[in-house]
């Protein structure tokens, strides 16, 4: 399809951008891609990462308002003098998060939608609605609501919908950062087989895992300006202990829309202890914490010495729940008589010292989960706290803030209940229980659980590693 | 049980009703349900005798739509607002005018059931294509309408979260009413942050497919089957008879000075004696199988098609038809 000439298909020459409101930056990237290549941008959260990727495919300038230098070159069109649509047919870009990118009701529609874009004729729509359905295994899926489809398959079609434009260069976003094992792993087969037919891939991902896949990636690391590097500095639990407890599940079931979604669920967990929950997407997981919170209604007992069990809940998306004017407030709100002490234990130990007068809307992705966090640890919950998916999307300083954290709540007696497709995260664990369809099918230490290689397939949680090593 | 049945009831509330696949007017053309909507909202306008002589009637259409169950649900959960209204028109003027705003109100919640239950945005937005929208408000129109019901999914997320953490706690009494109604900012904010977002990312995902492109060129086009003219006549003026033809005795409606026999044969793929035409559900804009478009070829072929009306079909989901299980009807 395209000559294999050394010259770049996407070239930035000193690019960086500032953004209108809230003077967030992105520092100067020179960067080349020629085709068939790969390149991974790395970085912590707040790096830049996703800003670089929309200067990259030209939605900046063109869709936001602040300040760019420098220029971006795709194939010979400068992005700041051409208009979107043309630089659209020649860079397809895919967002983070897949369900937030669908627009139409049907698989075959949100395909249709990008063609027609491409001012084709019906007949030739129509061949590569019909080849693009093939390639990517869409084809069952042409009548389905595309926000009924699972996290993988939606990414597939977020890809497709890229693919069948026919692009030279594809840009992805934290393409893996929603996925579980299994949609990771179609996904990087997905970027091997485009890359082999001469496709310049560009993914901005802190995950290498299963970009190192690729063959002969290439990676270029931001360093972000603002925020400065996490220091790994011990916590000191909070000051009140909790004397020993034990939570009891005894035959809990959840139905919804009369389907089952756990199914006579038993276990035990002990204060002190962090319990990871880990599945695939739609494995159960939320329920489940939802059912512990008080929050679902199920049958079975769940109980704390006899009584109900006090444990607070953290959602997954931060935003459903913060809406104040600063930090200071959205932690204290509501609360009648607030535990000075408590509250700056909870300041420092999630690192929000610097940001008590600062709007909870303008921090990062990160720190406003970890305020969420506050919130509800503030509150102080008697048993413990619940932690819906803590680590989705976060980078690694993100995620061995929060261990710290479980680790100092768990010291002071409380127990802290997680659920995670992160291996990585889950391996850090007390004690980890494998929720497949809403059965429990396996628990105990990581180490004993993640020895179980069925068991652990059947959780969706594949690695790269265990997957290389089957196909070699 | 009885508070478990009303949490279920709850889960059914949803801003926009569902899809009802199984519904004959599911595959019929967008512009012609848009018109049907029109009229039977002007129906509306009747006096009393005629309005309940066109809700009768209007029912039989939803019934025969399979819509009738969810039409009644979608009038239960206005109940209040009914009874509010019609107690009011008959002590301040007339039981008359009482009963007859009452029906209106349950006519037009029909009506917008009957649209709304058996059309996409998607297919909307090519009835307001055709209608000389421009294609950018017809598109968002249709994005808008999509996101009804994530609407309604958000907030009750935020209402779950919000009580999780004590920061929303419903007023108890009048007097805590205006603390409650301030309280409604812990409500609010996150809403229209979750709708902002949401808005933003789709923006974004229209550009990157070239949503500004000068050069698009549709690719679905809507033709009228058989269906649509039927509906269409039938709305002009129906006439229904019974005749006996083949085996069995059917009805038929004669508009435009021409007959239809309605048959509801119920599985498509058997072969029964008479004429073998599929109605054409199913057919209007599959351009991935033209040569399908047996119904339209029928209804300019002959004057007395026999109509099969192919419920089956649809109540093997959606996905069936897409994967060459079409109605065997065009093979007769």
């Amino acid at each position: 399809m395209k000559n294999a000439n050394s010259t770049a298909i996407l070239r930035a020459q000193e690019v960086a951008y500032r953004y209108a409101g809230n003077g967030h930056t992105l520092p100067p990237v020179s960067l080349e891609v020629a085709a068939g290549a790969c390149l991974a941008i790395t970085g912590a959260s707040g790096c830049g990462k996703s800003t670089l990727a929309r200067c990259l495919t030209g939605l900046i300038p063109h869709l936001y308002r602040g300040e760019m230098n420098g220029a971006v070159w795709i194939e010979d069109l400068r992005t700041a003098m051409t208009p979107l649509w043309q630089l659209s047919e020649r860079a397809g870009m895919v967002f983070q998060n897949p369900a937030a990118q669908m627009l139409a009701t049907t698989t075959e529609n949100e395909l249709i939608f990008g063609l027609e874009n491409l001012g084709l004729a019906r007949a030739e729509i129509a061949t590569r609605l019909e080849d693009v359905l093939a390639q990517f295994g869409l084809a069952a899926l042409r009548k389905r609501d595309p926000r009924s489809l699972s996290g993988g398959e939606q990414q597939r079609l977020a890809l497709a919908s890229m693919m069948s434009r026919r692009p030279a260069v594809l840009v992805l976003d934290e393409p893996f950062s929603m996925l579980d094992g299994d949609a990771a792993a179609d996904l990087t087969a997905a970027l091997a087989g485009l890359a082999a037919q001469g496709m310049a891939i560009v993914a901005c991902e802190h995950r290498l895992e299963w970009l190192e896949l690729l063959p002969g990636l290439r990676t270029l690391h931001l360093t972000s300006p603002t925020t400065p590097p996490e220091t790994a500095r011990a916590m000191p639990p909070p000051a009140q202990k909790r004397a020993p407890f034990t939570l009891e599940v005894r035959g809990l079931s959840v139905r919804r829309d009369d389907t089952e979604v756990l199914h006579n669920l038993d276990f035990c967990a002990h204060g002190g202890e962090v319990v990871a929950i880990v599945g695939r997407n739609g494995a159960g997981k939320t329920t489940l914490l939802r059912a512990l919170a008080g929050l679902q209604r199920a049958e079975g007992e769940i109980v704390v010495g006899g009584e109900s069990p006090d444990l607070g809940m953290v959602f997954q998306n931060p935003d459903v729940q913060l809406f104040n004017a600063s930090v200071r407030e959205e932690i204290l709100y509501r609360i009648a008589t607030p535990d000075r002490e408590h509250y700056a234990w909870l300041l420092s130990a999630l690192g929000l010292e610097r940001y008590e007068d600062t709007p909870p809307l303008l921090l990062s992705e990160g720190e406003k989960k970890r305020l969420a966090l506050a919130t509800v640890l503030m509150r102080q919950p008697r048993d413990g706290i619940l932690l819906d998916e803590p680590a989705l999307g976060q980078d690694d300083g993100h995620k061995s803030r929060l261990l710290r954290l479980a680790r100092a709540l768990a010291d002071a007696g409380q127990m802290v209940i997680l659920t995670t497709h992160d291996l990585a995260l889950a391996a850090q664990a007390d004690r980890l229980l494998l929720l497949a369809d809403g059965h429990i099918i396996a628990e105990g230490t990581p180490a004993a659980v993640l020895e179980d290689t069925d068991a652990c397939r059947r959780a969706g949680m594949r690695t790269p590693e265990r997957r290389a090593g089957g196909e070699r | 049980m009885s508070t478990e049945h009303k949490r279920r009831r709850r889960r059914e509330h949803r801003t926009t009703p569902a899809l009802v696949e199984s519904s004959p007017l599911r595959r019929a053309d967008p512009r012609v349900k848009l018109a049907l909507s029109l009229g039977l909202s002007l129906a509306v306008m009747l006096p009393l005798a005629q309005v309940a002589t066109a809700l009768a009637l209007y029912a039989l259409l939803l019934w025969w739509a399979h819509l009738l169950p969810l039409a009644a649900r979608q009038v239960w959960r206005l109940k209040w607002v009914l009874l509010v209204l019609f107690a009011a028109d008959w002590l301040l003027v007339s039981l008359e005018l009482a009963t007859i705003v009452s029906l209106r109100i349950i006519m037009l919640t029909g009506t917008f059931t009957l649209l709304v239950a058996t059309t996409t945005p998607d297919e909307l937005r090519l009835a307001f294509e055709w209608l000389r929208f421009p294609y950018r408000y017809a598109f968002s129109l249709s994005l808008a309408f999509q996101s009804l019901n994530l609407l309604e999914q958000e907030w009750q997320a935020i209402l779950e979260a919000q009580r999780a953490r004590g920061a929303w706690v419903p007023p108890q009494n009048w007097r805590a009413l205006w603390q409650g109604l301030r309280n409604l900012t812990a409500l609010t904010v996150p809403a229209i942050v979750l709708t902002t977002r949401r808005a933003w990312a789709l923006t974004e995902a229209a550009y990157a497919r070239g949503f500004d492109s000068p050069r698009r060129q549709a690719y679905r086009q809507l033709q009228l089957a058989g269906l649509d003219w039927l509906l269409l006549g039938g709305e002009a003026k129906p006439e229904i008879s019974h005749t006996a033809r083949g085996q069995a005795e059917l009805p038929v409606i004669s508009t435009f000075g021409r007959s239809y026999v309605i048959k509801d044969s119920g599985h498509c793929g058997s072969r029964s004696a008479g004429a073998h035409y599929c109605c054409g559900i199913g057919d209007r804009g599959a351009a991935q199988a033209p040569e399908r478009h047996t119904g339209f070829t029928a209804w300019q072929h002959s004057n007395h098609v026999q109509w099969r009306i192919c419920r089956r079909i649809h109540a093997r989901g959606p996905g069936a038809a897409a994967a060459g299980e079409f109605c065997g009807c065009r093979r007769g």
